[in-house]
C-alpha cells in the first residue's frame, strides 16, 4: 500500500514539474504577451495541482495535509484573480493582440483587433469569372422555386430579365 | 524524488527569469514575477519536505499573499500612476 503510494506520488510529483517546465518554456517562445500569458497559466494551475497531490500522497505530520490544502486553495482562488488582472491592465493600456505577421498578411485562423473596427481578410477564391454567372444563374432559379405562389410571376419576371 | 521536482523548479525559475529580463513589454514583467512567485511557493513547500521541516508550508502561505496582493499593487500603480489616495490635507482644508 505504502510503495503504490509513493510511486502515485512520485508521479504526481514529476508530472508536475514537467507542467512547469512547459508552461516556463511557453513563457519564452510564445510571440504575444496574452499567449504567454496562457501559457503562463499552465504552471500556476497544472503545475501546482499535481506537485501539492503528489506532496499529499506522501503523508505528512500532524498538520501539513491541512495547510498543503490550504495554499492549493489559495492559489485556486487568486492566480486567476491576478491574470484577469494582467491581461486587463494589458488591455485597457491598449497592448493589442498580434494578428498580423512581419511583413504584414494576417495570421491564419486571427480575428481582428479588438479595438479596431477592420473587417477581416477577403479569403481567396479559384476561376471567380468562370464561376460567378453559374452561381448567379443557379441562385436566381432557387430564389425563383422558394417564393410562394403569390410572388411567381414578380419572380418569373425577374428572372426572365435577366436572362 | 523531491530532489527530481527541486530540480524542475528551479529550471522553470531560471526560464521565467529570462522572461522577465527579456519581456519587451512591462506586463511581460509583472506577468514573469507572479509566476516567480507562484514557483517560489511551491519550492518552498517541496524544501519543507525535503528537509522534514513543516514550518516551511506557512512560510508557503504568507509568501502567495504576498505574491498576489504585489501583483495587482503593481498594475494599479501602471494604471493610475500612483499607489492610492495623495493630497489627504488638500480635503482636509477644503471642507
Amino acid at each position: 500500500m505504502t510503495a503504490w503510494l509513493d510511486g502515485l506520488s512520485w508521479f504526481c510529483l514529476v508530472a508536475g514539474g514537467f507542467f512547469c517546465i512547459v508552461g516556463a518554456v511557453g513563457l519564452i517562445r510564445m510571440p504575444d504577451f496574452y499567449t504567454r500569458m496562457h501559457a503562463a497559466s499552465l504552471t500556476d494551475t497544472g503545475g501546482a495541482a499535481l506537485i501539492i497531490a503528489g506532496l499529499l500522497l506522501q503523508g505528512g505530520l500532524t498538520l501539513a495535509p491541512v495547510k498543503l490544502l490550504a495554499i492549493f486553495l489559495f492559489l485556486f482562488l487568486t492566480s486567476p484573480t491576478a491574470s484577469y488582472a494582467l491581461a486587463n491592465a494589458a488591455l485597457l493600456s491598449g497592448l493589442k493582440p498580434k494578428c498580423r505577421n512581419e511583413t504584414g498578411e494576417a495570421l491564419p485562423d486571427a480575428t481582428p483587433p479588438l479595438m479596431s473596427k477592420r473587417p477581416p481578410a477577403p479569403k481567396p477564391q479559384p476561376d471567380e469569372k468562370q464561376a460567378k454567372p453559374a452561381a448567379k444563374k443557379k441562385a436566381a432559379s432557387k430564389t425563383a422555386a422558394k417564393k410562394t405562389p403569390a410572388k411567381k410571376p414578380a419572380a418569373k419576371k425577374k428572372a426572365a430579365k435577366k436572362s | 524524488m523531491f530532489a527530481a521536482a527541486t530540480l524542475a523548479l528551479l529550471v522553470t525559475l531560471a526560464l521565467t527569469l529570462v522572461r522577465a529580463g527579456l519581456g519587451p513589454t512591462v506586463f511581460d514583467r509583472a506577468q514573469a514575477a507572479n509566476t516567480i512567485g507562484t514557483v517560489a511557493m511551491l519550492l518552498l513547500a517541496v524544501l519543507g519536505f525535503l528537509n522534514g521541516r513543516p514550518e516551511f508550508l506557512d512560510l508557503a502561505i504568507v509568501y502567495g499573499l504576498l505574491n498576489v496582493i504585489g501583483t495587482i499593487a503593481v498594475l494599479k500603480y501602471f494604471r493610475r500612476g500612483d499607489l492610492g489616495d495623495s493630497g489627504q490635507q488638500d480635503e482636509e482644508t477644503a471642507s
